[in-house]
């Protein structure tokens, strides 16, 4: 029987391998034509996610309701998806093999029985924060935790290791640390993020109360080698009879220790189910709800409210500052697979409850043409899902000129790039002793690509002339409805063209 | 470790677990079944609607009808260029005004019938929350036992979980009202003013005409362009009928920063920066910091020196401080302004 003990704990192994490999694969190699996954695949596994997305915006996200799959699945086997699905779990797990090897030190079990319950507590506040619209499932959430751990840090490793299109972010280096930071915690005790703080765990964990199955002694003689080791907590008595179904994640560790092999998994365990304590009072609920509620309500009113930012570029298509913000997740899938790596996280720019939201940065680079992938990975439809051919039906933004830093008004000498470059021909000007003079941007023609600030601020020494505004965000732009297609075949003959309204004369002339 | 049957029942467990996933993962790929049909960003028509641009808040007009209740108003009018009425005054101004400036502030027509929703919230989507908390109390807690009988599990529990909520309460509270009571202090005009020129004064109100000739002082020696057809002032008197102080609201929108800026900046009859007040700010990359150990640095400058570089030498990396100290030049210049034509 030892043998299938082995089994058991290979087939975990290979769950939580063949998992981390899909999450990478998805941010690592997402964008390729030749790999299907793409970054936002494990969200649609994760109910956590989708229940506090449609919660705060009220919004149906389809592609989400697959997690109630995983949620079914758990009535039926427990927290299987923490012990072998989960990659920050996987992640935790083998950061644990490296400090501790394959020897897990005896842990003393009772000092984290209290703390074992703040988890719900974590998930209390996060559904009282999103009954009144406010969002902050990122900070908690494994995958998306995981996620922004793969782009924000092994994906800039990784262009650098295959020598590729350099991927940065400039704070990035937060992210490791939040990241390390969970990984330490598993210093104090084995998943210590999954048994304390995780409000994934805690969701499905209060599920898991109804699965049929669990553990059961026969013969036991109370030796508690399993309850020193279970790397959650699972086993309460001293006895080891009682093995909390909110608790254990199926690594059968218990089973692999016990050395009588007097364990059993098996189906109609209702042991534990009998002598469950309460997981909360009813103070103590009310505390973490008070807590969701103030916490919301403050900063929905305070420093965290929604500013209007007119520097701030939105990915295009993407929805209303309000309801962007309380769909977005913040796992930077976007800014992963962002090809001029235009898209990046922001800070406080956009107050507090804009922490980590993605921006498009022409200072960094352009939103392309003929370029729509940050929708196709958004999992919650923060950036709704679009044709390349409709990209440009909506504006960006708008671009602006500031006269006295252009080049040919402060310096007297020619340069116009902006003019040449500008994809939708925009920007028209005023030639003057062969010097050509920026001089009106078509407010509708304009979409707030950003084409002609990277271009300005390459060529500026300070800060660019030219900078693209939220001006206009989501108003029909002026750009025919067949431009891009047009354009799109054209280029295919004539790479050197830049610019998609191909009929057109070129930029006006005052 | 497993009896004979239990093993076998976990066997094929495990089995169908991983043809489940296998089958759920091609399911859910991009490329798979579900994915190919209902992915489409859901789009109502129903609610499609005209957004709209506030243009007054671009063109930053000076009126406070509400708050300038209390001030009384001045007969006298101060113009500049005394031949033009103020409707040309107006035309002409715009006309000085680049043909960048003026299409920046002129909302562009657009089509409705294009403009479209890409979500669509549901009111009855809000009501869930509140219903899985309920359901969170239930799965949680036991809501209707009676007090005293507890395990002895919960009763170890719950100091450490109850503590722990309402620290975290307690904590968001203090840091964010804490960081939005020093960041942003905003006053209105009126309190601005009566700050400035002194409670119980009597305060009079007045309007500079932007004219052609004021506009093209404020361009060459600032690159000022107004966007106003007239810049508000307040001033007091003395006992003997002269003017004390002047105070200047000034607003714009600015390209650098794209947000709305208006400060309230006193002047004293001998040239003197007195006081200055940000009363509104909506950079994008700063808080009106109406902090007095910075802005008191503007105070006891002067307009004497032609080109008023002496502030130059209060400029700061932020923008707040550069938006104050430009505003306080223009404060000092339209000064400059009223001097040369008697008015001080």
């Amino acid at each position: 029987m030892g043998m299938s003990d082995s089994i058991l704990k290979r087939l975990r192994l290979l769950s939580q391998i063949l998992f981390f490999a899909i999450i990478s694969s998805g941010i690592l190699i997402a964008g390729s034509h030749y790999w299907p996954i793409t970054g936002d695949f494990f969200f649609r596994l994760d109910p956590l996610v989708a229940i506090i997305a449609m919660f705060t915006s009220g919004v149906l996200i389809s592609s989400l309701m697959f997690s109630l799959i995983i949620l079914m699945l758990t009535i039926f086997f427990g927290r299987f998806f923490c012990g072998w699905i989960c990659p920050l779990g996987t992640l935790i797990d083998f950061f644990e093999w490296i400090i501790h090897g394959y020897k897990k030190k005896e842990q003393d079990q009772n000092r984290l029985k209290q703390l074992s319950l703040i988890k719900f507590g974590v998930l209390i506040l996060i559904v009282a924060a999103s009954a009144f619209s406010f969002q902050f499932v990122y900070f908690f959430d494994p995958i998306v935790i995981m996620t922004r751990f793969m782009g924000m840090i092994l994906m800039p490793i990784q262009r650098a290791l295959l020598q590729l299109p350099p991927f940065t972010v400039p704070h990035a280096v937060q992210f490791l640390f939040f990241t390390l930071a969970i990984l330490m915690l598993s210093l104090l005790a084995t998943r210590f993020w999954c048994r304390v703080i995780c409000p994934l765990g805690a969701l499905l964990g209060l599920v898991a109360r109804f699965s049929p199955f669990g553990f059961v002694q026969k013969d036991c003689n109370e030796c508690a080698a399993c309850r020193k080791k279970c790397r959650t907590g699972a086993i309460i008595d001293e006895k080891a009879e009682v093995t909390l179904s909110q608790e254990c994640i199926r690594c059968f560790d218990c089973l692999d220790t016990c050395p009588q092999k007097t364990r059993f998994f098996t189906w109609n365990a209702q042991t534990e189910k009998r002598s469950q304590p309460d997981l909360l009072s009813r103070r103590s609920f009310l505390s973490w709800c008070g807590g969701g509620v103030i916490g919301s309500a403050v900063i929905a009113r305070g420093a965290g409210a929604k500013p209007v930012n007119k520097f701030l570029l939105r990915p295009p298509h993407s929805p209303d500052e309000e309801e962007f913000l309380d769909l977005c997740v913040r796992c930077q899938a976007c800014v992963n697979i962002c090809p001029t790596n235009a898209l990046q996280p922001l800070l406080l720019q956009s107050g507090l409850y804009g922490l980590w939201t993605p921006a498009l940065t022409p200072s960094i680079g352009e939103c392309k043409v003929d370029c729509n992938k940050c929708s196709t990975v958004c999992p919650t439809q923060a950036i709704a899902r679009f044709d390349i051919s409709n990209k440009y039906n909506l504006k960006i933004g708008t671009a602006i000129l500031s006269r006295d830093r252009c080049i040919p008004y402060a310096e007297g000498l020619q340069c116009g790039k902006c003019i040449s470059k500008c994809p939708t021909v925009a920007i028209g000007f005023i030639e003057q002793n062969k010097l050509q003079f920026p001089a009106r941007i078509d407010v509708q023609l304009c979409v707030g690509c950003g084409v002609c600030q990277k271009i300005c601020n390459e060529e500026t020494w300070g800060e660019p002339a030219i900078v693209v505004t939220s001006y206009g965000r989501n108003m029909p732009s002026g750009v025919p409805g067949d431009a891009i297609n047009i354009y799109l075949e054209k280029s295919i003959k004539e790479e050197s063209s830049r610019n998609i309204l191909i009929n057109n004369e070129g930029p006006k002339t005052y | 470790m497993f009896k004979g049957n239990n093993f076998e029942s976990v066997r094929r467990l495990l089995t169908f677990i991983l043809f489940f996933s296998g089958i759920m993962a091609w399911t859910l790929s991009p490329s798979g079944v579900f994915a190919s049909g209902s992915m489409d960003p859901i789009i109502n028509r129903a609610d499609e609607e005209i957004a709209t641009f506030d243009e007054d808040e671009g063109t930053a007009t000076v009126d406070e009808h509400g708050e300038t209740a209390a001030i009384h108003e001045h007969e006298e009018t101060m113009s500049l260029d005394e031949n033009k009425d103020a409707a040309s005054v107006a035309e002409s101004a715009v006309n000085v005004s680049s043909l960048l400036h003026t299409e920046h502030y002129r909302p562009p027509v657009y089509f409705p019938e294009r403009q479209k929703r890409f979500v669509t919230s549901y009111r009855w989507m809000r009501i869930i929350p509140f219903a899985v908390l309920v359901m969170l109390v239930f799965a949680t807690t036991r809501v209707f036992k009676k007090r005293g009988i507890k395990t002895n599990i919960q009763a170890r529990k719950r100091a450490a979980s109850e503590k722990i909520g309402i620290g975290v309460g307690i904590l968001l509270t203090i840091t964010i009202t804490a960081g939005v009571a020093n960041a942003q202090i905003s006053y209105s005009v009126k309190d601005a003013v009566v700050s400035f020129l002194g409670e119980g004064r009597e305060i009079y109100q007045n309007y500079i005409k932007v004219t052609k000739d004021v506009t093209q002082i404020l361009e060459e020696k600032l690159w000022w362009e107004p966007q106003e057809s007239r810049i508000k002032i307040y001033y007091s008197r003395t006992k003997d009928g002269a003017i004390d102080a002047y105070v200047f609201v000034l607003s714009d929108t600015l390209l650098k920063c794209g947000g709305q800026h208006r400060y309230c900046i006193k002047v004293s009859s001998k040239g003197q920066v007195e006081g200055v007040k940000i009363l509104r700010l909506t950079c994008p990359y700063s808080f009106p910091i109406n902090n007095e150990r910075f802005l008191s640095r503007l105070k006891l400058l002067n307009a004497t020196n032609d080109d008023n570089k002496s502030i130059d030498g209060v400029t700061g990396a932020t923008i707040s401080s550069k938006l104050t100290v430009m505003m306080t030049r223009r404060a000092l210049l339209l000064f400059d302004l009223l001097k040369e034509n008697g008015y001080v």
